[in-house]
C-alpha cells in the first residue's frame, strides 16, 4: 500500500504536464474554438467589401459552431476523471492537490447573517459568547433560483467544503445560502429545540424552520426563482430528510435534491469512525501517546493564522504536506473525527444537564476549567453517546423505543419508500468512501437507481474540488435549469 | 488493513464478554449494546486509565485570570479590534497593505538576526541578514519582499527562543491582554526585545510614534485569520493553549 502511495504521490509532482495532455477538457476546446476564430479573422482582413454579408453569416456560422464546440465537454467531462489518489484514506485527508483543481473557484463576497436563539433550552453561563446562529449567503443581482447547502458532522455555514458549495453555485448563477450542521456547537445551543443531536428528523425539522428564517430575513433582497437543496456527509442525510419534510409543509418545494457522500446508515458509519481509532500503533490504549505524537504534528502547522476550525480540518490540514504512513491513517481519521464528536457530546451534555460527562447538579460557569471534560471527551466516541445518553434520553421522550428501531430511524432506508419515488433526489458519492459499510453503495444503487452518480476514488469528499467532480455537482442542478454550465 | 480487523476483533470479543446482554442491528454487522440502564455508565475502565500519563498538560496555575483575559481580548477584539481592522482595510488600497506588512516584517528580520546570532546560528544568521539587507536596499526600507523573490528563506526568532534554547523552561502560561497567548518566559522576551532590538521604540520621534504603532497593531491583526468564539469548539480555549505551547516548544527546538 505504502508503493501505492508513493505512486499517486508522484504522479501528482510529475502530474501537470501530463495532465494537459490527457484532458479533453475545457483547455482544448479553447484551442479549438480559438482556431476558428483566427481563422474567420483571416478571412475577414481578406474581405472584399461587396461579399460582407457573406462573411457575416459565415461569422455567425462560426460561433455557433464554436458554442457547440463549448457545449461539447460539459457532456465529455462527466467521462474523464483524473483524481491522483487511489487510497480513500489518503483521498480523505490531502483532498484536491491545487492541479486537479476545478478553476471555477473564485473568490467571491460571502456574507453573515444571524438568527438570534428562539428555541431550544437556556443558554448556561459557560457559553456565554453564543447569542445566535449564522449563516453565509450571496445573492445574484438579477432573477436566479437559490441554492441551500447544508455542511457535515461539527461544521460550520463557513467551513472549507462549505465554501467550495458555496461559491461553485454562484460561479454557476445560483443565489447560495449556507448552513450550520445540526451537529455543530453553535446549532447546539441556538437552533436546537432538544440540543441533543443526532436525530435525523428532529434535527431536519430544526434545519427546516431556520430555512425558512433565513428566507425571512434576505428575501427583500434577492429575486428567487426557485429552490435547490444539497449538503454534504452528514449534510447530505439531513437533505433527504428535510425534503421529505418540505414534500409536507411546502415552503420551498424544492427543484431538486442533491446528496454528497451521505453515510447510510448513521450508526454503523459512526461506529466505524470510532472504531477507526483501533488501528492506533499499539491499541487504543496507546492513545495519548498517540493524541501526543498528533498535537505536535498539528502544532507544527499551527499558527493564529491558518487554522480557524477546531475540528476534522484541523488535523487534515496538518497532515496535507507529507502523508502519514499507511498503517496512522485510519487512526488519524478516526481522532480527526474524535474533535467533532467531543464538541458535539460536551455541548449537548452541558445545554441539558443530562448527566453523561458531569453531575446533573453541577452548573459550569464562565471562566470553569475544561481540560478533564476535553480528556474524557477525547475518549469516548459518537456510539458511546448514542447508547448511554442520545439512546435513554429519547426513550424518555418515546417510552417504547428500542435501541433497534433507533438505529434504523437513523438510516436513509428509514425512507426509503420515499426516497425511491422522489425523482429530485439524486445522489453522488465516491465507491471508496469510508464511512460506508460493505453492502452500501449496493442499497444506494437499488434506491436510487439512474439518480446515482459514483466516482471510483476520492474517498470521504476528498474529491470534492475536483475538476469533474465539481462540474457534475454543478451541472445535476444547472440540468434541471435546462442551461449547461461549462468549466 | 490486517491489522485493523485483527484488533477489532479482539476488541469485540473483549466487548462481549463484559457486556451482559448483546444483540445485532440491521444496519451494523456486529454491536455490542450494554444492557439498558437508567443512570449513564460507561465502561471508565477502557476510558479513564489511572496508569498512563493523560495528554494535553500545560502548566496554568493562573487559569482563572487568564481566562478572563481570554473573555476581555474576545471582547476587546469584536467591538475594537477588528472594527478599526475593517476600517483600516477599507481605506488603505492593498498594495499598500502589503508594502505595510512588508516594512514590518522586515523591521522583525532585525530581532530574528539578534536572536540567531545569540544561539550561535552562524548560516540561519547569514541568511537573514542577506534578507535583511536586500530587503531594506532593493526592497527600498522593507516596502517590497525582494528577498523571498530571491528565495532567502525567512526565519523568526525571539528572545523567547533564545531562552529556551539555553534551557529556560517555558513556565506559566499567560494571556497577554490584547496580546494573547504567551508564557512567562516569551513574555519576559518579547519585552527584551522591544526594548533591546526594536527600532520602533529606540525612534524617539513622537510624531512618528503616533502613526507607527496603529499600524503596527492593525497589521497583526491583519495578518492573523483567528476569530475568537469561531472555532465551532466549547474547549477553544483548552485548545488554542495546547497547540500555543506545543508550537513554542517546537520553535525551540527548530
Amino acid at each position: 500500500m505504502n508503493s501505492s502511495v508513493m505512486n499517486s504521490q508522484r504522479k501528482t509532482k510529475r502530474g501537470s504536464s501530463r495532465f494537459i495532455c490527457k484532458d479533453i477538457g475545457s483547455d482544448e476546446t479553447i484551442k479549438i474554438g480559438e482556431n476558428i476564430f483566427q481563422l474567420l479573422a483571416l478571412k475577414v482582413r481578406q474581405v472584399n467589401p461587396m461579399r460582407k454579408r457573406h462573411h457575416i453569416m459565415r461569422l455567425i456560422c462560426g460561433i455557433s459552431v464554436y458554442l457547440f464546440f463549448l457545449m461539447l465537454p460539459g457532456a465529455s467531462q462527466a467521462e474523464t476523471y483524473d483524481y491522483p489518489f487511489s487510497n480513500p484514506y489518503i483521498a480523505t485527508i490531502v483532498g484536491t492537490p491545487k492541479e486537479h483543481r476545478s478553476d471555477i473557484l473564485q473568490n467571491i463576497t460571502i456574507r453573515t447573517g444571524t438568527l438570534e436563539k428562539e428555541v431550544g433550552p437556556k443558554i448556561p453561563d459557560i457559553f456565554w459568547y453564543q447569542r445566535g446562529l449564522d449563516y453565509s449567503f450571496s445573492l445574484q443581482k438579477g432573477k436566479a433560483p437559490l441554492v441551500f447547502v447544508i455542511a457535515g458532522t461539527g461544521a460550520d455555514h463557513k467551513s472549507e467544503k462549505n465554501v467550495i458549495l458555496l461559491r461553485a453555485f454562484y460561479q454557476a448563477g445560483f443565489h447560495v445560502v449556507g448552513l450550520t450542521s445540526p451537529s455543530h456547537h453553535s446549532f447546539i445551543t441556538t437552533a436546537s429545540r432538544t440540543s441533543v443531536p443526532g436525530h435525523m428528523e428532529e434535527d431536519s425539522e430544526d434545519l427546516y424552520f431556520v430555512m425558512q428564517r433565513v428566507m425571512n430575513d434576505i428575501e427583500g433582497e434577492a429575486d428567487i426563482s426557485s429552490y435547490f437543496l444539497t449538503g454534504y456527509s452528514l449534510g447530505g442525510a439531513h437533505a433527504a430528510f428535510v425534503s421529505k419534510i418540505d414534500e409536507a409543509q411546502k415552503a420551498f418545494n424544492f427543484d431538486q435534491v442533491l446528496l454528497l457522500n451521505p453515510p447510510l446508515s448513521m450508526y454503523s458509519s459512526v461506529s466505524k469512525l470510532d472504531r477507526m481509532l483501533e488501528n492506533i500503533p499499539g491499541g487504543v490504549d496507546h492513545f495519548n501517546e498517540f493524541f501526543n505524537q498528533l498535537v505536535r504534528r498539528i502544532s507544527k502547522v499551527y499558527n493564529r493564522s491558518s487554522t480557524v476550525e477546531f475540528n476534522e480540518t484541523l488535523v487534515f490540514d496538518a497532515f496535507k504536506v507529507d502523508q502519514p504512513r499507511d498503517e496512522k491513517l485510519a487512526a488519524i481519521i478516526g481522532t480527526a473525527f474524535r474533535f467533532s464528536a467531543a464538541n458535539m457530546i460536551f455541548t449537548a451534555d452541558t445545554m441539558t444537564d443530562f448527566g453523561f460527562l458531569k453531575s446533573k447538579e453541577v452548573k459550569l460557569k464562565t471562566g470553569d476549567p475544561l481540560q478533564d471534560y476535553l480528556r474524557l471527551c477525547m475518549r469516548i466516541g459518537f456510539t458511546d453517546y448514542f447508547h448511554e445518553f442520545f439512546f435513554p434520553y429519547f426513550k424518555k421522550k418515546y417510552p417504547s423505543l428500542t435501541r433497534e428501531s433507533l438505529v434504523n430511524q437513523l438510516s436513509l432506508l428509514h425512507i426509503e419508500p420515499y426516497l425511491k419515488g422522489a425523482s429530485k433526489i439524486s445522489l453522488v458519492h465516491n465507491r471508496d468512501d469510508v464511512i460506508l459499510v460493505e453492502g452500501d453503495i449496493g442499497t444506494f444503487e437499488d434506491i436510487f437507481g439512474s439518480r446515482a452518480k459514483f466516482f471510483p476514488t476520492g474517498g470521504h469528499l476528498g474529491n470534492l474540488q475536483q475538476r469533474e467532480t465539481l462540474a457534475y455537482i454543478v451541472n445535476s442542478f444547472k440540468k434541471a435549469d435546462s442551461v449547461q454550465v461549462v468549466f | 488493513m490486517m491489522n485493523f480487523k485483527k484488533i477489532s476483533l479482539i476488541l469485540m470479543c473483549f466487548l462481549i464478554e463484559a457486556c451482559s446482554t448483546t444483540f445485532n442491528t440491521t444496519s451494523s454487522s456486529t454491536s455490542v449494546f450494554k444492557h439498558e440502564t437508567s443512570e449513564p455508565t460507561f465502561i471508565h475502565e477502557r476510558i479513564v486509565k489511572s496508569d498512563v500519563a493523560m495528554p494535553l498538560n500545560v502548566w496554568d496555575p493562573l487559569e482563572g485570570v487568564n481566562r478572563a483575559t481570554y473573555r476581555f481580548n474576545a471582547r476587546f477584539d469584536r467591538y475594537v479590534y477588528l472594527p478599526a481592522l475593517t476600517g483600516y482595510q477599507y481605506i488603505t488600497p492593498d498594495f499598500v497593505e502589503s508594502g505595510i506588512s512588508n516594512f514590518f516584517n522586515n523591521l522583525d528580520d532585525i530581532r530574528t538576526l539578534f536572536n540567531q546570532i545569540l544561539q550561535v546560528k552562524g548560516k540561519k544568521s547569514i541568511q537573514t541578514g542577506g534578507r535583511f539587507v536586500t530587503n531594506s536596499i532593493l526592497g527600498i526600507f522593507g516596502l517590497f519582499d525582494v528577498a523571498s523573490y530571491f528565495e532567502i528563506p525567512k526565519y523568526n526568532e525571539d528572545f523567547g527562543q533564545t531562552l529556551g534554547f539555553y534551557g529556560v523552561s517555558p513556565g506559566p502560561y499567560l494571556v497577554v491582554p490584547i496580546l494573547g497567548p504567551s508564557n512567562l518566559r516569551d513574555g519576559v522576551g518579547t519585552i527584551t526585545d522591544s526594548l533591546a532590538v526594536s527600532p520602533l521604540v529606540s525612534d524617539d520621534h513622537p510624531d512618528r510614534k503616533v502613526i507607527v504603532y496603529p499600524l503596527r497593531f492593525l497589521d497583526e491583526r491583519a495578518k492573523t485569520s483567528f476569530r475568537y468564539y469561531q472555532t465551532g469548539s466549547p474547549f477553544e480555549y483548552e485548545l488554542v493553549r495546547l497547540f500555543h505551547s506545543t508550537k513554542r516548544n517546537l520553535d525551540v527546538l527548530k
